[in-house]
């Protein structure tokens, strides 16, 4: 399975309500922290964020997943 | 040299009729009736078009959020005249991918200086499941096309966004610009 593929679905078995937008493929931690999750909204635009508000969603964790893909 | 006096309803046939030159900028004037095959025009209006500028994306983003978020298509454009119109021409690729055999629709926007201008409430998505644990995707490209009357001179930045309908439930997903396909945004001014 693509990296695209892989992380959508680690996240989303550590943490299914987690909204997110991703720019190209995630491999390292680096990359991981310039994910922008969606903390709120303001009208129907989403506001983002690269701090993560799930504490669910570390590194370590979606990659641990990620490995088991 | 003979001259005639055209009466009312005669015409001269130009070409069998006249020997020479006719010089059109100096010799001419009046107007070609629409009767006769003319516009009933007196001047000549230039072009229409005062700009073209076009975005072209391949970089890859993945979406998964009920709100909208920028897909990496994006294009400034700073209007000549108040009356200009701004012709939007953009051609989106993304693949909407459910973990589940349910329903997936993905949502498109054109957002203008931070807000949404014209969104396309059913844009890509399918009602059959995918299962994503295969990779699959379902390749989609969306073409969309708006015209905008921004009644400014000064910049305006027009983006493609996309969210999805339904929840974010069964990891329901929108790659754009999946496996490095391109997205691009045209605009187009149109002067009054």
């Amino acid at each position: 399975m693509e990296n695209s593929r892989k992380i959508v679905k680690a996240i989303n078995i550590l943490k299914e309500t987690a909204d997110f937008k991703i720019i190209g493929d995630i491999l390292t931690e680096e990359d991981f922290n310039k994910i922008e999750w969606v903390v709120s909204t303001n009208g129907d635009q989403a506001v983002l964020s690269t701090t993560c508000p799930h504490s669910e969603l570390s590194w370590s964790a979606v990659k641990t997943e990620m490995d088991k893909l | 040299m003979a001259l005639t006096r055209l009466g009312l309803n005669q015409s001269i046939n130009l070409a069998t009729n006249t020997t020479g030159d006719l010089n059109l900028s100096s010799q001419v004037t009046g107007t070609l009736a629409t009767g006769n095959g003319g516009t009933g025009a007196t001047s000549f209006a230039p072009g229409k078009v005062g700009q073209v500028l076009q975005a072209i994306t391949t970089s890859g983003v993945t979406i998964q959020s009920t709100s909208y978020v920028d897909i990496g298509l994006s294009q400034a454009i700073t209007p000549s005249a108040t009356s200009s119109k701004i012709l939007i021409m953009a051609t989106v690729q993304g693949s909407p991918v459910i973990a589940t055999n349910a329903q997936i629709i993905a949502r498109y926007n054109i957002n203008k200086d931070g807000s949404t201008h014209y969104e396309w409430n059913r844009a890509i998505g399918h009602s059959v499941g995918v299962d994503n644990t295969g990779g699959a995707g379902v390749y989609q490209i969306a073409p969309l096309t708006y015209l905008s009357s921004p009644n400014t001179t000064s910049a305006v930045t027009y983006k493609i966004q996309a969210k999805l309908v339904d929840s974010t439930a069964n990891s329901r997903t929108i790659y754009a610009q999946d496996d490095s396909s391109a997205s691009m945004l045209t605009l187009m001014e149109i002067l009054a």
